[in-house]
């Protein structure tokens, strides 16, 4: 089956743990995950800048070393990601901003992108709260 | 007659392939947070992209419809004022849980918009016979 | 039984004559017939029915054929003693684990027919059902 993830959870709360536990259940069990969206606080996903306290998960970089093995997208909603700081180049030149923050593997898109994925997917599994 | 059944496109007494029928409900209170901002910005964008909405206003979510919001001291946006455009977008499927505003003292004349209020066995039947859902 | 459904029959009037089973309705309005696909739902609840109401609005909505699965917070729904307990007797209930462990509740008693289960699980059930609706 083809799964999409919308994911509203900040890293730092379970409810993100479980989408990323979700999301290499699924895989292993061998479907597809067409896109995972981050929205609303699940943007801070995205941010280069986190720095989780030693001998804690590190739910960031575990989502990026998924992108890369399993060439995941991974979509961040550019409008929630503005508001709560996280640009990438193009962003902080236009804002006249003083450093990117983007994470290599994740790329801001419009709320299109969420669409196509319900538009494309079996499942959509929201993680909030 | 034909414009009073909601028959979706391709739908001619026979199932529709993909009838792309989307339950939104939105639970949340206006301007506690800004999940409903955002979530009526997805509302917007299925709208903008064509998808058939069901919008179900349940719990306090009944709140971002109530008329009279005035954001004019707290410099914030006015959800009640967007939510009235809905219909530009093609989204004049709107609902309400019936429980949910008799809980809260509200009457549906209250509302800024022309919504249908369910009982708990509409409301589930509706949610029921979606092609897709998402809740906020 | 007349009655009408929204999302599909505006009129509100209880024209719409029904027939079928629980996956499929045949619904004629008017003289217009249409199908009604009934989908089974799975609800992901993860909040605390202590101290949030996502579970009772779920239940607001949950119909026969439905399942519930909790996770995070929402494991505390698996505890025989929580509020809406008695609701949750007859109904398809999956807890994870790990999270029931994690807060320390593996010895307390919990709601009889209450399945633990892992990530897994969770995938496949999630292929079983037609639609995930997330509580939270």
């Amino acid at each position: 089956m083809i799964f999409s993830l919308y994911i509203q959870s900040p890293p730092c709360s379970a409810t993100s743990l479980s989408a990323f536990q979700f999301a290499e259940a699924l895989l292993s069990e061998g479907h597809q995950l067409y896109r995972v969206f981050f929205h609303y606080d699940g943007v801070y996903h995205a941010s280069s800048l986190t720095c989780p306290p030693q001998g804690v998960f590190d739910l960031v970089e575990s989502w990026r070393k998924l992108q890369i093995s399993c060439q995941l997208e991974l979509a961040v909603c550019i409008a929630a990601a503005l508001k709560r700081g996280i640009l990438d180049d193009k962003e902080t030149a236009r804002h006249e901003k003083s450093a990117a923050n983007l994470l290599p593997g994740f790329q801001l898109s419009g709320l299109g992108q969420l669409v196509d994925a319900v538009d494309n997917s079996d499942r959509l599994i929201t993680f909030g709260g | 007659m034909a414009a009073d059944i909601n028959i979706l496109p391709g739908m001619t007494g026979a199932d529709a392939k993909k009838a792309n029928t989307l339950g939104i409900v939105l639970r949340q209170s206006p301007y506690g947070a800004s999940l409903a901002q955002e979530a009526l910005e997805v509302v917007l964008a299925f709208g903008v992209y064509g998808v058939k909405v069901n919008l179900v206003f349940m719990d306090d979510g009944v709140f971002q419809i109530v008329r009279g919001q005035d954001t004019q001291q707290c410099y914030r946006k006015n959800l009640a004022k967007q939510m009235a455009g809905l219909d530009l977008y093609d989204i004049d499927q709107v609902f309400v849980c019936q429980a949910s505003l008799s809980q809260r003292k509200l009457t549906i004349d209250q509302l800024i918009l022309r919504a249908q209020a369910l009982d708990a066995e509409e409301l589930s039947g509706l949610l029921h016979s979606q092609d897709q859902l998402l809740c906020f | 039984m007349q009655r009408s459904f929204p999302g599909y029959c505006i009129h509100k009037t209880n024209c719409c004559a029904s027939s079928g089973n629980r996956s499929r309705l045949s619904v004629t309005c008017k003289s217009k017939k249409i199908e009604i696909p009934v989908k089974k739902l799975l609800h992901t609840v993860n909040q605390s029915p202590f101290s949030h109401k996502a579970l009772e609005q779920c239940l607001v909505i949950f119909a026969a054929g439905d399942a519930l699965l909790f996770f995070g917070d929402g494991i505390y729904a698996a505890l025989a003693g929580q509020p809406l307990a008695d609701q949750l007797k007859d109904k398809p209930c999956y807890g994870i684990e790990s999270d029931l462990v994690l807060r320390g509740l593996q010895r307390q008693t919990l709601i009889a027919g209450m399945q633990l289960i892992d990530y897994p699980d969770f995938v496949r059930l999630s292929t079983e059902y037609d639609l995930v609706q997330s509580w939270y």
